[in-house]
């Protein structure tokens, strides 16, 4: 289980009264040096924005979860590259303590000091967190310390100075000028300075504030430059040598510093919390280096009280290993009481906030239409925004007036979840629990879309034409799922309740249905909570569809990662730079792959898809090595696991050897000439008019399938349809990939037969347009009616042994690769051949006597070159599979070429020929019968063939 | 902008011509990047690496009376996959064996390249050096004189180009075109008869095939 579950998804309850707030910025158009790197600064923003998002998310093992900060969910560009920051808000908030009196001043309320002791031992432990992963919250201010309906402290907006690489990438100052330190004035604050001591000065400031209830700063708060000055005087002062306490001093208290607060700050006031003034000043030491940090300020005295209480915490951590849920039960009898009516439950409550956003948006959200709708981002009319002065010599703009549109704005706008509530509202009824277990419900679905692999085909006499049905049986008879797992839970199909309407409608319309996400989502998480242990079950259920929200973490599942992941990823060397020419392909192929992903685009997407193809090299050392395509291939897993890079290894780690075996050894050409070579084959066995035209005008898989396999299609397709592609090979047989590159190929192939050389090869660039769900479907129902032997390779996974390695008979030798490629169709072994006996036609093509001495069954034999005389006549026999038998196997494949050049479907040669019926155990009868000639008329002379019509196989 | 005036969509009158053409190079040397140039007038920053080879054409005009049609064999840069290599110049008429001006090695490799043409392909195959990225000037590590004297060396046609600025992309092109001995493939197909089926990338069957005129 919580392997892919983080405490919060354990511990689910806390998130009622959590609202989606939303906040808005525009990054500056360009980042400098833009020849050398491309990147813009929204992508950059986009990229460290991700580790934002992780921390309080889905790092595992790595980062724990913290109480005092507020999550980010979602970073979303709008229109003008305006970016939309969403993430966990509350409505209360420290801010709210502030006001003005009558005459404008800014008065703020008193609170007790209990109060102000806890907030202000959370605002450092949310700082000291912070810290520790290294970030700067650098805007610290009573409007962003919000406070949830605990009354705990929410620190919010910490991540804009990170998430802007310290403010580069805008072109607004962050940091309120009322609680920015002295060192913010004088000298520019180094980025990659973490230690939060700016943070800690803000806070000094707030909490003298909120001590007296006056404003640190006394006057207009407008006035910005007399506060810029007073701090730098301030700095100096601190700077002279004297004796005296720094508050104490005469000038400082010329600087404008509100007369409560000096008094605070004197011990003049009274003596009673004598501690707490001496944190405060701690706090506002000016001089950055002897000012503590949030670590050492959490041991002050002034929290001996509760530090000492903290250890409770009433956080649980990480859950390293496997657990189940039932060891949490106490028998506890107040346990079972309180079960909320269903009713009146809310159904977001407990749901992770992420998650929440998802649904919102699938229910037609969209945060930038909805800020318009409330009247932010009123727009100026483009001409209002002209520049009024012309530039001036250092490139500076002047006088241009930016309106809201472009602006920063500090204000929040909760995103209203009203809608989504009901909508969800009647499917999170009474029925709830049930659904989560009602597979059946998606077995109903499975038998109109992906029936082969439910385990029991249903004996329905209604169902589907005749053909299709036959095909079915066949499919089902001759070639089991090799992933036959019967799910756990699973029971009689047709028993459950009738599918709602929307699992039978598209994939594309069943992704955008936020009913049907939600009720999938539930049923994954469930599923993801209790893996291992629910790994079949969770592939059963994929093999419906998979809900993209969690996609990254079934694909995990179904590859089986599991364990310590991330140490084992720790383990590998990825940061070493060598100078070799691995290390340079992957520099320059990084920079190109999937740029038009935001992620993969961004600064930090290009060092994290490099450390994993350098991963990638130092796992695999001496057995396989970087291939350009790799980098393709890699994308999907990171792209779905961007925030943890250890899952995304694991992932692609898994899928390799399972998929793509000795694909990337150094030279793979024999695997690769092997791949092509049975994809011909099925192309030529299901679509023999299409195989003989692209044989005829050249139009060869090595020209253009080779980015298709050694990528997966991942070089072919946008990801966004490898991601729907991959959803199916996942779950399916090794061999997927050939039938899905046979299906593509097949959707074009009414302009294919149509054209040459040249034009078949321009095709090509149509090919990411193709149906991804039509052209699963189709590879699917291929796969279901094509024989184990035909595509059976030497190179294939290991998960999957072809009993051929077992035998040791010469026949059942691997066919080398040279006579593979040579020959235009498959071999089928004498096995799948007997299971195929009421749907084959055996052609025979040896000669007369050799034929009377011994046959199979029901076999036609003729002499191949009396093909074009016999066609009718084969035709008239109306079987689906058409193997050719001869003489060791040799006579055979040319024939069958014939075969598939006159249209016949299905053609394979039988491997080892006649030989191996008399040396089989397969328990074949040879039939010995002397049938009559038989004349088949034709223009010239008529021609002979003889035909067994002894049955001796039933 | 050079000359796009010069491409004819091959309705012209009088013969035409068509070429085998194949680009090989290290990678990231913009190879794919000059044929988008040449066959779509494009630039993309961000191009994707070619995985196994990519085909494209393009028809030029020579002048009134001759057009010639490129057949463009784009390949693989890496190392890995140059076993496929072969399948691709094979047969090809001529050659682009592009560098990368900012890259040092990029010569070394498109030196070899050039060798192996010289021993493995068409003995008449005419091939172009092309220094790629001359936009990036102030990056040169190659300059233009050690190219260029290889390439009068090693008898190849030679420019430095740039598929970001559009700078000599259809001049090389149409070098190639004049370059390549018309006359005598014209009369040689005459002799030979169309040979028009035979098309593409030699796969197990070496095929001669050089031009037509109709």
């Amino acid at each position: 289980m919580a392997t892919f579950a983080t405490d919060k998804d354990l511990n689910a309850g806390t998130s009622q009264d959590v609202h989606l707030g939303v906040n808005s910025f525009s990054a500056i158009a360009c980042v400098e040096d833009r020849d050398i790197s491309l990147a813009t600064a929204t992508t950059e923003i986009f990229g460290r924005f991700q580790f934002l998002k992780v921390i309080l998310t889905i790092n595992h093992f790595k980062t724990l979860l913290h109480p005092n900060i507020c999550e980010y969910v979602e970073i979303v560009k709008g229109k003008h590259d305006r970016l939309f920051v969403i993430f966990e808000y509350h409505m209360n908030q420290l801010g709210k303590l502030y006001s003005r009196d009558n005459e404008g001043n800014i008065q703020v309320a008193r609170v007790g000091d209990n109060m102000i002791q806890e907030w202000a031992f959370q605002i450092l432990k949310a700082l000291a967190y912070l810290n520790k992963n290294n970030i700067t919250h650098h805007n610290l201010a009573p409007n962003n310390i919000l406070l949830d309906s605990q009354g705990r402290v929410k620190l919010a907006d910490y991540g804009l100075y990170f998430m802007t690489k310290g403010g580069v990438n805008v072109d607004f100052p962050i940091g309120y000028p009322h609680y920015i330190p002295p060192e913010a004035i004088y000298h520019s604050i180094d980025i990659n300075e973490t230690t939060g001591k700016v943070d800690v000065w803000s806070l000094g400031v707030i909490l003298a504030e909120l001590a007296t209830g006056a404003p640190f700063w006394e006057g207009n708060d407008k006035d910005i430059s007399r506060i810029f000055s007073a701090l730098w005087k301030l700095q100096s002062i601190a700077e002279e040598d004297e004796d005296e306490e720094l508050w104490d001093r005469f000038a400082v208290c010329q600087l404008g510093i509100n007369g409560p607060i000096l008094d605070f700050l004197q011990g003049t006031d009274d003596d009673e919390n004598v501690e707490f003034r001496k944190l405060v000043r701690a706090c506002l030491e000016v001089n950055p280096s002897n000012r503590c940090s949030p670590e050492q300020l959490l041991s002050h005295p002034y929290f001996s009280s509760i530090y000492e209480n903290d250890f409770s915490n009433n956080y649980r951590y990480w859950c390293i290993k496997p657990f189940l849920q039932s060891q949490k039960f106490e028998v506890d009898d107040d346990f079972l009481e309180p079960i909320d009516d269903p009713q009146n439950k809310d159904v977001l409550d407990g749901m992770p906030l992420s998650q929440i956003y998802y649904f919102w948006k699938l229910a037609g959200g969209d945060v930038e239409s909805e800020l318009a709708k409330r009247g932010y981002m009123s727009s100026t009319p483009p001409i209002e925004r002209i520049p009024r002065t012309v530039k001036v010599l250092d490139g500076k703009e002047e006088g241009t007036t930016k309106d809201t549109a472009f602006l920063y704005s500090d204000t929040v706008y909760s995103l209203s979840l009203k809608e989504l509530r009901q909508r969800l509202k009647s499917v999170a009824g009474p029925n709830k629990e049930t659904f989560e277990w009602d597979t059946d419900y998606f077995l109903v679905v499975d038998e109109n879309d992906m029936n082969f692999l439910v385990d029991e085909i249903v004996d329905d006499e209604n169902s589907g034409p005749k053909d299709e049905r036959l095909e079915e049986l066949i499919g089902k008879y001759l070639f089991p799922d090799p992933n036959n797992n019967k799910p756990s839970s699973s029971s009689v199909i047709g028993q459950s309740p009738p599918p709602s309407n929307n699992v039978k409608s598209p994939l594309l319309a069943r992704e955008k249905d936020v009913v049907y996400q939600f009720q999938r989502v539930a049923l994954f998480s469930e599923l993801l909570r209790q893996y291992p242990a629910s790994r079949d079950e969770i592939i059963h259920q994929a093999k419906v569809d998979i809900p993209p929200f969690l996609r990254g973490k079934i694909w995990a599942a179904i590859l089986g990662v599991n364990g310590d992941y991330q140490t084992a990823y720790d383990a590998y060397d990825k940061e070493t730079e060598k100078e070799n020419q691995t290390d340079r392909q992957i520099d320059v192929d990084v920079p190109r792959c999937h740029q038009y992903h935001q992620l993969l685009s961004s600064p930090v997407g290009h060092e994290k898809l490099r450390r994993l193809l350098k991963c990638f090299v130092a796992a695999n050392k001496q057995k396989l090595v970087y291939w350009q395509g790799l980098d393709s291939l890699c994308a999907p897993f990171l792209t779905l696991n961007f925030n943890d890079e250890a899952l995304a290894f694991s992932c692609f780690h898994a899928f390799i050897p399972k998929f793509m075996k000795d694909f990337f050894i150094s030279d793979n050409t024999p695997v690769m000439q092997e791949y092509l070579a049975v994809f011909r084959h099925l192309l030529s066995f299901h679509d023999p008019e299409l195989s003989r035209h692209l044989n005829k005008v050249g139009y060869h898989p090595e020209l253009y399938a080779v980015p298709w396999f050694l990528t997966l299609f991942t070089h072919v397709f946008p990801l966004d349809k490898t991601y729907h592609l991959w959803d199916k090979i996942l779950v399916g047989p090794p061999s997927l990939p050939l039938f899905t590159g046979v299906s593509i190929i097949r959707q074009f192939r009414d302009t294919l037969i149509k054209t040459e050389f040249n034009d078949c090869i321009m095709v090509a660039e149509l090919f990411p347009n193709v149906d991804i769900e039509k052209c699963v479907q189709s590879a699917l129902s291929m796969y279901k009616v094509t024989p184990p032997s035909v595509i059976y390779r030497v190179h294939e996974s290991d998960t999957k042994t072809g009993e051929n390695q077992h035998d040791q008979r010469w026949w059942e030798q691997p066919t080398p690769i040279e006579v593979k490629k040579a020959e235009l169709t498959p071999r089928i072994s004498l096995k799948d051949l007997v299971k195929l006996k009421n749907y084959v036609l055996v052609i025979d093509t040896r000669t007369e006597q050799e034929f009377g001495r011994g046959h199979f069954p029901l076999s036609i034999n003729m002499n191949p070159v009396h093909l074009e005389q016999l066609s009718q006549a084969l035709w008239q026999e109306k079987k689906k599979y058409h193997v050719v038998v001869g003489i060791r196997g040799e006579s055979g494949p040319q024939f069958a070429s014939d075969l598939v050049n006159a249209g016949f479907p299905r053609v394979a040669v039988l491997n080892g020929g006649i030989d191996v019926m008399r040396d089989d155990g397969v328990g074949v009868v040879v039939c010995t019968c002397a049938c009559p000639p038989i004349k088949a008329p034709s223009k010239n002379r008529d021609v002979i063939y003889w035909k067994c019509t002894q049955n001796l196989m039933n | 902008m050079s000359a796009p005036g010069n491409r004819h969509n091959s309705q012209a009158p009088g013969k035409l011509f068509q070429f085998k053409l194949v680009l090989l190079g290290e990678s990231a040397v913009g190879k794919s990047s000059l044929v988008l140039r040449f066959v779509k007038d494009q630039f993309d920053d961000y191009r994707e690496s070619t995985i196994g080879a990519a085909f494209l054409t393009q028809t030029i005009a020579l002048d009134e009376n001759t057009t010639v049609k490129f057949e463009i064999w784009d390949t693989a840069g890496q190392e890995r996959y140059k076993s496929l290599a072969p399948m691709y110049y094979r047969n090809a008429n001529c050659a682009v064996v592009v560098y990368d001006i900012t890259q040092p090695s990029s010569l070394e490799k498109a030196k070899s390249w050039v060798n192996e043409l010289k021993r493995q392909a068409d003995p008449n195959i005419v091939i172009a050096l092309a220094g790629n990225k001359s936009d990036l000037s102030e990056r040169r590590v190659i300059d233009t004189e050690t190219a260029q004297n290889y390439a009068a060396d090693a008898g190849l046609l030679f420019f430095e180009t740039s598929a970001k600025k559009s700078t000599n992309v259809n001049e090389l092109f149409t070098s190639i075109a004049r370059k390549m001995p018309l006359d005598q493939l014209a009369a040689n197909s005459r002799a030979r008869g169309n040979n028009l089926n035979q098309r593409g990338v030699d796969l197990n069957h070496p095929v001669a095939q050089n031009a037509c005129s109709c």
